[in-house]
């Protein structure tokens, strides 16, 4: 799916989702560098990216009067700590680019924003791409997306974190590398454990087929919130955001209760992507 | 009956010579050697303990079966003779979830899962072979590191992945380091008098090569750091634990073949990858303090920090622990990675001693935690050849008893 907003009548915003080390700012005005930028990043990532790009270059170019302007979603993870970008990897793989980059960072940068009070914050995206960051004194320090979409939890269709090894054996067992490309962003996720399943059902049903799907989330997710309060000793505040509270509240109580014993203040919101893209642009604007 | 057990790590080898009393088992003599076929600053070198007098002698150790071969010599030097040998066996696959007494016939199944652990299965391997050509008459038995998880709940050993790639490759959390945390769960159970099924436990098993955390409920392992392979996981000496897959993909797109992929994440990702001197955490906290090694200091944030986050989700987990454990040589003898490990776990209750920490002693369970901290920190030595020896036993009975 390819975001934008509109700004005014001549100025339009467009998300990319993975700008990796060439957009390190929540705002960019596109100009011809940084157009040259967008198509490194679709060769970079393109399960993620193409969509998105090809769209902003193709309004770009039938609508030459209008101003583009770029959020990143990785921007606000630009500056993560050294121990957590890096890969435990050697020099040479470091130097290829495979780091961490997180992902959703408007969203985490908004709750960042709308909760100054937390200096310690965790920021928890519910959603079919679930994922958090860990943020102290409104500077991401931590979270559970890395070099592309596919680490941390898995996904309505993507996988979620394997062992390193398994996709050597895909390889070695014969599937080429856009077989092992469709698989792991298209064919694996929630969707290869139950047909049909949505965010919603996955939080809600309690139909026994989506029992498996359901209780790994849960599992995963109480693992990342795990994860994410180690990396900050502790936090001030648990922030949810979700599109749709009544998809989400049974979910949160549960997750609310599972915690009680370390006593930490959980909060459950609804949020609007419109009103979050505004105020992204706005506070971009005035870091640019 | 003595009974020889050989305990190979990706870069340790321990033995002990037990002998069967009508109590129980005695250690006639032990062993290890130390940093066998890895690039590190100090030497290779054998250690024996025997009569209370301990032999160590400096050498290159290229592998595991010539660790095995001065093992045997010493043995022989020393008239001690061998009754039967259990070996550990890291990764027994779908196929080996209990322990088995060796035949020609496991023999041969055992090569297929030899790929399943490529720096560890192989070793054992190659050390059960120096048995077979030198104590070709003596009985072998292994036992499997992944037994301990095999009753893991399935959404947590469970990828999510198409149903049909499961079933054709096997595909799931294994887990790893069995032997010990069935061995020091117990302990530590023992130590806290709390009987095993009551106690929420988070164990880590930290070792010169190879490392995991384990969360117990009950006795029962419900989630594990390792998975499909040991690569998994934790940063380790010289493998690179979890990565993002999309990785994994890129490599191959750029023209690496899978064995290379699996060479470099196995052999020279880790510790050894960040800081490239050494694959040896304690050279590295060394290098980080008292020469100001800006990549020893990296290797070694990444390495406390993935463990200090593992150690964290399973404690949310288990809703808070009752005991988090550190064995293993690792942790056991360095007080400076539980403490950078513990640091920040104070909103799950875990609050170290830094006094009591920094004297822990070397050879038997002690705590390491505040008086007012809700779970208890216990530092604590593992014994996974006891549990081989006790599993050589009891298979032999069998064999012998029926």
């Amino acid at each position: 799916m390819v975001e934008t907003f509109a700004i005014s009548a001549n100025e339009t915003l467009f998300v990319l989702p993975r700008g990796g080390e060439l957009f390190t700012q929540p705002i960019t005005r596109m100009d011809n560098e940084c157009a040259a930028k967008l198509v490194q990043c679709k060769q970079i990532w393109p399960e993620e990216n193409a969509d998105a790009v090809d769209s902003v270059l193709r309004f770009r170019q039938q609508n030459p009067e209008t101003t583009l302007w770029i959020a990143c979603e990785t921007a606000f993870f630009a500056d993560l700590p050294a121990a957590q970008q890096a890969y435990a990897l050697p020099a040479e793989e470091r130097t290829q680019g495979y780091k961490r980059f997180g992902a959703d960072g408007v969203f985490h940068a908004w709750t960042a924003r709308q909760n100054p009070q937390a200096d310690k914050l965790i920021s928890v995206h519910l959603c079919g791409s679930t994922n958090l960051a860990a943020i102290r004194a409104g500077e991401a320090v931590d979270t559970t997306s890395g070099y592309s979409l596919l680490e941390g939890l898995p996904g309505l269709t993507t996988c979620g974190d394997l062992d390193p090894s398994i996709v050597g054996l895909f390889n070695e067992e014969g599937l080429s590398q856009e077989e092992i490309r469709q698989l792991l962003y298209k064919k694996s996720g929630w969707q290869a454990l139950a047909e049909n399943i949505t965010f919603s059902k996955l939080c809600n049903s309690t139909s026994a087929d989506l029992s498996l799907p359901r209780a790994m989330y849960f599992h995963d997710l109480i693992k990342a919130i795990g994860a994410m309060l180690s990396s900050l000793g502790g936090a001030d505040l648990i922030y949810f955001g979700c599109d749709d509270l009544l998809n989400c509240e049974a979910l949160f109580q549960e997750l609310r209760a599972h915690f009680a014993f370390c006593k930490i203040k959980f909060q459950l919101c609804e949020v609007n992507r419109t009103e979050v893209l505004q105020e992204a642009f706005i506070s971009g604007c005035k870091q640019i | 009956m003595n009974i020889l057990v050989f305990n190979c790590g990706s870069s340790s080898q321990h033995y002990k010579l037990y002998q069967t009393t009508g109590s129980g088992l005695n250690v006639l003599c032990k062993g290890k050697a130390h940093r066998v076929g890895v690039k590190s600053h100090e030497p290779s070198f054998i250690e024996h303990t025997y009569n209370n007098e301990v032999t160590r002698t400096t050498l290159p150790l290229q592998d595991h079966a010539t660790a095995a071969n001065l093992t045997l010599n010493f043995l022989e030097e020393k008239q001690l003779p061998v009754d039967a040998i259990g070996h550990r066996f890291v990764h027994g696959g779908e196929r080996f979830q209990q322990s088995i007494l060796l035949t020609p016939a496991r023999l041969a199944e055992l090569t297929d899962v030899l790929p399943l652990a490529p720096i560890h299965n192989p070793n054992s391997m190659s050390v059960i072979q120096v048995c077979l050509q030198r104590l070709a008459s003596k009985p072998e038995t292994l036992t499997f590191d992944t037994a301990f998880h095999a009753g893991l709940p399935e959404c947590a050993y469970r990828y999510a992945l198409p149903a049909s790639l499961v079933k054709r490759f096997a595909l799931r959390k294994y887990g790893f380091h069995g032997l010990s945390y069935q061995y020091v769960s117990r302990q530590a159970a023992d130590f806290l008098h709390r009987p095993l099924e009551s106690l929420r436990i988070v164990a880590c098993h930290l070792g010169t090569g190879g490392s995991s955390v384990c969360a117990i409920q009950g006795g029962i392992s419900i989630d594990t750091s390792m998975g499909y392979s040991p690569l998994a996981g934790l940063m380790m000496s010289t493998r690179s634990g979890d990565l993002d897959p999309a990785v994994i993909l890129d490599m191959l797109c750029r023209g690496k073949s899978a064995a290379e992929i699996s060479a470099l994440l196995n052999k020279n990702s880790g510790l050894l990858g960040i800081a490239e001197f050494s694959s040896d955490i304690r050279d590295l906290i060394k290098a980080a303090d008292e020469e100001d090694n800006a990549l020893a200091r990296l290797a070694v944030d990444m390495y406390t920090s993935r463990l200090k986050k593992t150690i964290g989700s399973y404690l949310a987990l288990l809703g808070g622990a009752d005991a988090l454990l550190f064995t293993d040589d690792i942790g056991m003898q360095n007080s400076a990675v539980r403490e950078l490990a513990c640091s920040g776990l104070e909103w799950a209750g875990v609050n170290l001693d830094a006094v009591a920490n920094s004297k822990a002693p070397l050879n038997r369970m002690s705590d390491i935690s505040r008086s007012d901290s809700r779970t208890r920190i216990l530092v604590t030595p593992t014994d996974e050849e006891l549990v081989i020896a006790l599993e050589t036993t009891r298979l032999l009975q069998e064999v012998t008893y029926g």
